[in-house]
């Protein structure tokens, strides 16, 4: 259940890093992160359907397509409302993730769709223990991409100048950050994230328009126990949620129907007893 | 005088034939009006629309054929959008504004029991293809005489499971269950059913539907070494349990699924190939009349007919407008005895007669048949007489 609870963690690591980006850059709480994975799972199907493309492959061009809606939504909808009231900000992103659905619903049908990757069920065997291929690949580029988001923001310009407006917007803008143009560039990066984790779900999963919301409440269930804005700590937090998952699904009977109730309770015990997350 | 008399004649004819004509002219044309409640959107928007094809086909050869009591047959098909609400809001409408003869159509239980709920009130013939929900059946239709049921209720989908197991000689089964109404309700009558049938249920255990990681699930079942292992979920469980049961080592002898649909891609899915399936019906289906139909939905659609839904709503409307036919009128009690009178042996590839079921009074279907996965295919495996190939088992999974 160890291996079973880490490699879980990383599709969990992968879907909430880039809520963590928005949340903590930005300081707007995305109810549309679940759909802007959702679209990339999508992308990742008719990329592999239509052109017979890797979902591993469709990265670079996955991750930039979606970016760029990130950037258009900013542009046209979530710069109107930076400084507009939080219930505002949510509803918002909450219409924006029952469009997304909708229009998927309209586009795409319900019924969900499967990329039948070839080695969408090979395991690798280490001694004893068998497991999934595609799992321990979405684990190592979480794992990647979690450590490289936090060597941007610790050691280039753009990485800083994020950093400086997360802390003090005011305070950035006055020593020459554009502060608009940071916003911009960390909400596009976050639902290219979000996209990314949606490439990775379509190389183990299948990809339907409500898979949304159940990533959103995972990943919102991760950067509170990280702490909101911690992207270190979002790797330790996903390990917690996916660990404890495991354990209450493979050891409680019937445990599989409580893994729902995992996240809300430590959403709650984080809540109650350390406010500003379990890592900050 | 006389001629006077002789002159208003032609006038007094004109005049019978314009107040005895133009109604008697007026009812020929006027069509016969059925309406139907299907969800052409939302999570089961595919089967509804699948539904209208059925409809558009049974309807063309029906009103092909010179309509219903010499008058067209017209449907009117309302959106319930899968939401029950919705349902209920239509069929005001089918029944008020449209004026509708007779209600056919239905999929979702919880739609149906919204318009069974407005039925109650607002009395009308219900030939109804949705829901598999018995409390239905128990709760709201028990000895209804104006309830036609279609579909399967959830009991006979169990009993037919169960059949399916024995027929393959399995003596213990692994059954793992989506925790909601879908997948919790048939618990009980698993256990049941197993018990009737002499098989030992060696593990039962729930998961959430959309959990993108049921290796902890699938480890347990695999411990508990069940000859079949049965999965009751939504299509969208369907990849993660076939393909994480093959990471986990899990091989049993028969894998069954019971999704309502089978997600869009699996033909092509490796490691979907030899799961077992159970349904009313599949394209692969050899009957005469299923091949026609099959045929005739790829001459009009350009596409392969994918789910059981097209043929029993084409079973629906031709059966109903039959019903009109034979019983010479659209009056209610008319039309439901010739309705319960129906013998009809279409599409789906076995006869369909209505009998009683457990407290209903109209049941149709009452067995499914059972499938497997071959290169892509639902080659049907169960019952002998339908099979249209040998059940491979065991089905020979693994890694």
């Amino acid at each position: 259940m160890l291996i079973f609870g880490t490699l879980r963690s990383g599709l969990y690591a992968l879907a909430a890093v880039g809520l963590a980006l928005s949340v903590g850059v930005i300081g707007i709480v995305n109810f549309a992160h679940g759909e802007f994975l959702m679209l990339g799972a999508y992308l990742g199907y008719w990329l592999f359907a239509s052109y017979g493309v890797d979902p591993l492959a469709a990265i670079p061009l996955g991750a930039a397509g979606l970016f760029a809606l990130g950037g258009a939504l900013y542009r046209t909808a979530i710069q109107r409302v930076l400084r507009a009231p939080e219930l505002n900000q949510m509803l918002l992103t909450f219409g924006i993730a029952i469009f997304l659905q909708n229009l998927a619903v309209i586009l795409w049908s319900g019924d969900p769709r499967t990329a039948a990757i070839p080695y969408k069920a090979s395991a690798l065997t280490l001694g004893p223990f068998t497991i999934g291929l595609p799992q321990v690949v979405v684990f190592a580029l979480a794992m990647g991409l979690t450590v490289a988001l936090y060597a941007v923001l610790g050691r280039t310009r753009v990485g800083k100048a994020m950093r400086a407006v997360a802390q003090d917007r005011v305070g950035a803008a006055i020593v020459g950050v554009e502060v608009d143009r940071i916003y911009l560039l960390a909400f596009g990066l976050s639902v290219a994230l979000a996209g990314t984790a949606g490439l990775m779900i379509t190389l183990q999963l299948s990809a339907s328009p409500y898979m949304g919301l159940l990533y959103t409440l995972k990943a919102f269930a991760i950067i509170v126990m990280a702490g909101l804005g911690n992207i270190g700590a979002v790797v330790y937090a996903s390990l917690v949620l996916g660990l404890a998952e495991a354990f209450v699904e493979f050891y409680v009977p019937n445990g599989g129907g409580w893994s729902e109730g995992v996240f809300f309770l430590l959403i709650l015990l984080v809540l109650l007893v350390r406010p500003r997350g379990l890592f900050q | 005088m006389r001629t006077r008399r002789w002159r208003a004649v032609p006038v007094v004819a004109v005049v019978v034939l314009l107040t005895v004509l133009p109604p008697a002219a007026a009812q020929r044309a006027a069509p016969v009006r059925l309406g139907a409640i299907i969800p052409l959107s939302g999570p089961e928007g595919v089967s509804g629309q699948a539904m209208q094809k059925g409809y558009q086909l049974a309807l063309e050869e029906v009103n092909a054929r010179g309509g219903v009591l010499g008058r067209p047959l017209e449907l009117i098909v309302e959106d319930d959008k899968g939401d029950p609400p919705t349902g209920a809001a239509v069929f005001q409408k089918l029944v008020t504004r449209d004026r509708i003869d007779i209600l056919i159509g239905g999929l979702q239980s919880s739609v149906t029991i919204a318009v069974v709920s407005q039925v109650l009130r607002q009395p009308i013939l219900m030939a109804w293809t949705g829901a598999a929900f018995s409390g239905i059946e128990r709760d709201l239709v028990k000895d209804a005489d104006w309830f036609f049921h279609y579909h399967p209720w959830d009991y006979h989908n169990t009993d037919s499971l169960f059949r399916f197991i024995q027929a393959i000689g399995a003596k213990t089964v692994a059954v793992a269950h989506e925790d909601g109404p879908f997948g919790a309700g048939s618990i009980d009558a698993i256990r049941a059913f197993a018990r009737n049938y002499g098989v030992e249920v060696t593990f039962i255990d729930a998961f959430k539907s959309g959990t993108p990681d049921l290796t902890p699930l699938l480890t347990k079942a695999k411990a508990a070494n069940a000859d079949v292992f049965v999965f009751i979920s939504f299509a969208q469980d369907v990849v993660p349990i076939v393909t994480q049961a093959r990471q986990v080592g899990f091989a049993p002898k028969l894998m069954i699924g019971t999704p309502p649909s089978w997600p869009i891609g699996y033909e092509r899915l490796a490691a979907g190939n030899n799961v077992a399936g159970l349904a009313l019906w599949t394209p692969e289906n050899r009957h005469p009349a299923s091949r026609r139909f099959v045929s005739r939905w790829r001459e009009k659609f350009r596409e392969e007919p994918t789910s059981y839904w097209g043929p029993l709503a084409y079973t629906n409307v031709v059966t109903v407008a039959d019903a009109v036919n034979r019983a010479g009128s659209t009056d209610r009690a008319a039309v439901t005895r010739a309705l319960a009178a129906t013998d009809y042996e279409g599409p789906i590839g076995r006869r369909l007669t209505f009998k009683r079921s457990l407290v209903g009074r109209y049941q149709g279907f009452t067995s499914l048949i059972a499938f497997q996965w071959r290169d892509g295919k639902q080659v049907t495996v169960w019952p002998e007489e339908l099979a249209g190939a040998r059940l491979q088992y065991p089905a020979g999974y693994g890694r």
